[in-house]
């Protein structure tokens, strides 16, 4: 018994550090949403809610909020569809596996200033692209491939792409040869087997990929900054310049308090329906 | 048909690496722009970014600070890892879904509400804000990993080795830990790649004078676009490839990197 | 003094309703093989571990040694456990698996050498010591397993269904040497097994679990001839049980009315008119003819089924009088497997009044 708890307890420094260094300045920081703090972080006043009506009846934050969401959304697509083919291909690979998912998981090695740094070298006005389409006489002048809003999600794409690989490539991996198997003796061709076997079975790992990418690219920063039209494209870039160059910090901490809530309720609905799913299907965990 | 699938994802693949092939390509110009291809092959620009103080001095910084908060955290995430892994206590999910949620908040307001908290508090050396910012970065990632290894361990055995009559500290040190010794060296290289690279959370803690390498190449190429930064990019690949190709022998990529 | 003794221990999981060990006592003696047998869920491998000190009860008393080491951990109760997936460490080689017990035990240099060399030899893997885990056979596993848990000569010797992960070959080869083994070495020893033939084989006293209490206990030879309760006799392997009421009973005996069929059997302590109870028939004392020509027992009936075992054959019988019961019967057959009944013939059968069980649980 005495052991158990002692064992358990072992926890407690993680946990404690976890607290200290994050939850408690979370809510310290959120606290000044709900007060007037416009110069910096002396909250004046009363509790209120003003500052989310604020940014809520404001078509500015609305607009980038929306803009935040929509690329969001499409690189999660994008990275889905491009994630699901690199994790077929690496998963029917035998000898270069391991070769083949170093390739693909290099955006995670690379700090992300190498990775804008390089899509800056290749979609730059003398970037690759653009002299490898002036040298094959396709274009006459260089095309302006950087700074919009295609760019960001480019970036989002090569920065995300891992975790979707490796949460499509662990669902694939789950699934026993026999299955396969058994849907070429039942008649199934190679698509038919693809269509109504592999891909309803590889699911939970499409569940899993689709909201970690969601998440990082809701709360991405570098990437739309470095890589985006001027002017804030992201949310977070609105939380930075609202706190630390405008030091708004009541609008700057309901900013981002939204933005949490938003990434909290993608990872929510997210195990929400992994869990519902588990129950119907009899269990084959994610 | 066969050739289309492979073309296709061999382009996929290609794409992937694109950025960082163009950043060891232009490390290597001659010039003093960035050009793609180089027009002349030289390795000038590494010597210049190893003369810069700012590189320099920032990537001393990022190594000092990757080593002492992966010290720091590599017991936490131990304990950690072992209390979540052998003990059901109430609240267990709760605590770990709590010790992984810096992986899920915006790095940006991590790093804010940090800023925040360690100023009111005083904290003014930025090496310990820093540090501490950079614990909270690599322990979730520690934990996973730790956690992947010990699951992977039968328990059976350290019932086996408490019956032979060892008490639960000789358990540790003879039989958990030699077994999870790879697990546990390939989590500690991935921390130290994450903290080495991190750019989000290090932005709004480093001063121009304490700084982190990824910040300095950053501050460096607002105002100069030269291959330098290429050239120090590219020694950032070719150490954290290193790491990475060593993780990937001996427990795997993935075992680290799960999402 | 018992080597081991279990108080009133009862041990409950979580937040289940019922316990995994209800209420037990247990005393083993000194230098005896006793056989904690069950089907999964019994409790039996639960009471192992509360002997081993892996977990601790939620009331009641573990004794070893006449010490009371209820809240005493598994690392200091000086006990060697065998488990069903051998658990040997990996990492470390024979010798040194082997001399692990001996290395947390303070004992170094030549006497742990000679140590485990004896232990190694007495298991017949002497040469093996510089192996390691993964190049050995799953018998040469467990007898490693079996003599690291031996070499610092424990109070007692815990086996987890050792064999259960063997095929059959192999589970009666280990089986016997483990039996040599322990009347050698006279190491007190408790084993858990769901195998009643293993059991029997084994033990010098069998103790039958049932939900988390024991049915029934004593020598292989008293549970075998002897079983006082349904779930004893069905776990056995005594197939034809059958509920009845004492319609009379006396000196002589007592009658037992079935159905529409009724015995005689051997005069049994404790048994009253009116009493409800069964009784079961092993598949082996039915005698069959062919009809006609013996009359009383279990009346006439047609062979359903027959299957050949190799050595028996066995039946099954659709009384006419039995109300639907289906009798079991089990005979040697004679070389040249010539069978005496074909399916669809006509027999009659009945059983001695000796080889009737009464069970009254």
């Amino acid at each position: 018994m005495r052991r158990r708890s002692q064992m358990a307890s072992l926890v407690l420094p993680a946990l404690a550090v976890v607290i200290v260094l994050l939850v408690l300045p979370l809510l310290y920081l959120l606290s000044f949403s709900f007060f007037d703090a416009n110069d910096g972080p002396i909250a004046v006043g009363g509790f209120t809610v003003r500052n989310y009506k604020t940014i809520l009846s404001d078509q500015y934050y609305w607009r980038i909020f929306g803009k935040t969401l929509a690329l969001s959304a499409i690189t999660t697509v994008l990275s889905a569809s491009i994630g699901y083919s690199l994790a077929y291909f690496i998963w029917q690979q035998r000898r270069w596996q391991s070769l083949l998912l170093v390739i693909t998981l290099s955006p995670l090695l690379i700090s992300i200033v190498v990775s804008s740094y390089g899509w800056l070298a290749l979609l730059g006005k003398n970037g690759l692209i653009n002299q490898t389409l002036i040298r094959l006489g396709l274009v006459n002048a260089p095309l302006q491939l950087l700074y919009s809003n295609a760019t960001i999600v480019v970036g989002l794409v090569h920065i995300t792409l891992p975790f979707m690989v490796l949460s499509i490539l662990a669902a694939l991996e789950r699934i026993e040869p026999a299955v396969q198997e058994a849907a070429a003796t039942l008649g199934a061709n190679r698509y038919r087997t693809q269509w109504s076997v592999i891909l309803p079975l590889a699911r939970p790992g499409f569940a899993s990929g689709m909201s970690i990418v969601f998440c990082l690219s809701l709360s991405a920063y570098v990437t739309p900054a470095m890589l985006g039209p001027s002017g804030p494209n992201f949310v977070t870039t609105l939380i930075y310049n609202e706190f630390v160059t405008q030091l708004h910090w009541s609008t700057g901490a309901a900013l981002a308090a939204i933005l949490m809530t938003v990434a909290l309720a993608t990872v929510y609905v997210y195990v929400h329906v992994m869990t519902r799913a588990d129950r119907l299907s009899g269990g084959a965990r994610s | 048909m066969k050739y289309v699938w492979i073309s296709f994802n061999a382009i996929l693949l290609a794409l992937v690496l694109a950025p960082i092939a163009i950043v060891i390509l232009v490390s290597f110009g001659s010039r003093e722009v960035v050009e793609f291809p180089p027009s002349a092959w030289s390795l000038r620009w590494y010597a210049f970014a190893l003369s810069q103080e700012s590189f320099v001095s920032s990537a001393i910084n990022s190594a000092i600070v990757a080593v002492t908060a992966t010290a720091i955290a590599t017991p936490l995430a131990l304990g950690a890892a072992m209390s979540i892994a052998r003990v059901r206590f109430r609240g267990r999910d709760l605590v770990q879904t709590l010790l992984l949620a810096p992986l899920f908040i915006p790095a940006i307001v991590t790093s804010l509400a940090l800023l925040l908290a360690l100023s009111k508090f005083d904290v003014r050396a930025v090496s310990a804000r820093l540090v501490a910012a950079h614990v909270l970065i690599v322990l979730p990632y520690l934990i996973r990993t730790v956690l992947a290894s010990l699951t992977r361990l039968d328990a059976v055995l350290e019932d086996a080795a408490s019956t032979l009559g060892a008490p639960p500290i000789r358990v540790f040190l003879h039989v958990t830990l030699p077994l999870i010794r790879a697990g546990m060296i390939a989590g500690i290289l991935f921390a130290l790649i994450i903290s080495f690279d991190n750019v989000s959370v290090s932005l709004f803690l480093t001063t121009p004078r304490t700084n982190t390498l990824p910040i300095a190449i950053l501050n460096y190429v607002e105002y100069n676009f030269d291959p330098s930064v290429a050239a120090v990019s590219t020694m950032l690949i070719v150490i954290t490839a290193t790491a990475a190709a060593f993780i990937e022998r001996t427990v795997g990529l993935r075992a680290v990197a799960k999402g | 003094m018992a080597t081991v003794a279990l108080q009133t221990v009862s041990k409950r999981f979580g937040s289940s309703s019922h316990s995994a060990v209800n209420s037990l006592s247990l005393d083993i003696n000194s230098g005896e093989f006793l056989t904690l047998l069950g089907p999964s869920g019994c409790g039996k491998t639960t009471t192992l571990r509360l002997i081993a000190g892996l977990i601790q009860p939620d009331i009641g008393r573990v004794l070893i040694r006449d010490r009371d080491v209820t809240s005493v951990p598994a690392h200091r109760r000086n006990i060697g456990m065998v488990f069903q997936s051998h658990a040997l460490f990996p990492h470390l080689s024979i010798s040194e698996n082997v001399a692990f017990g001996l290395k947390m035990r303070g004992i170094v240099g030549l006497e742990r050498e000679r140590k485990v060399r004896e232990a190694l030899s007495l298991v017949r893997l002497g040469e093996f010591g510089d192996r390691f885990p993964s190049q050995l056979s799953g018998g040469q596993q467990q007898r490693v397993a079996l003599a690291r848990a031996l070499v610092f000569q424990p109070d007692v010797l815990l086996l987890d269904e050792p064999f259960g992960a063997l095929d059959r070959k192999l589970r009666e080869t280990m089986q016997d040497e483990l039996r040599e083994l322990s009347r050698r070495l006279a190491v007190t020893s408790v084993f858990v097994t769901h195998d009643q033939e293993e059991a029997l084989m084994l033990s010098d006293r069998i103790a039958i679990m049932n939900s988390g209490s024991i049915e029934q206990a004593g020598r292989p030879d008293q549970i075998f001839d002897f079983p006082q309760s349904r779930f004893v006799a069905d776990f056995m392997g005594i197939a034809n049980i059958f509920d009845g009421e004492i319609v009379s009973c006396d000196r002589s005996g007592a009658a037992v009315q079935i159905g529409r069929l009724r015995f005689e059997t051997a005069p049994s302590a404790g048994l009253k008119a009116g009493q409800k109870m069964a009784l079961a028939f092993r598949p082996e004392h039915v005698r069959i003819t062919p009809d006609g020509t013996a009359c009383g027992g279990f009346g006439a009936g047609t062979v359903i089924s027959r299957v050949y075992q190799g050595v028996t054959c066995t039946y099954q019988i659709h009384l006419d009088d039995g109300d639907g019961r289906i009798l079991v019967v089990r005979e040697a057959v004679p070389s040249g497997a010539c069978f005496r009944f074909d399916v669809g013939a006509k027999v009659s059968a009945t059983c001695a009044k000796d080889a009737i069980h009464v069970l009254t649980r």
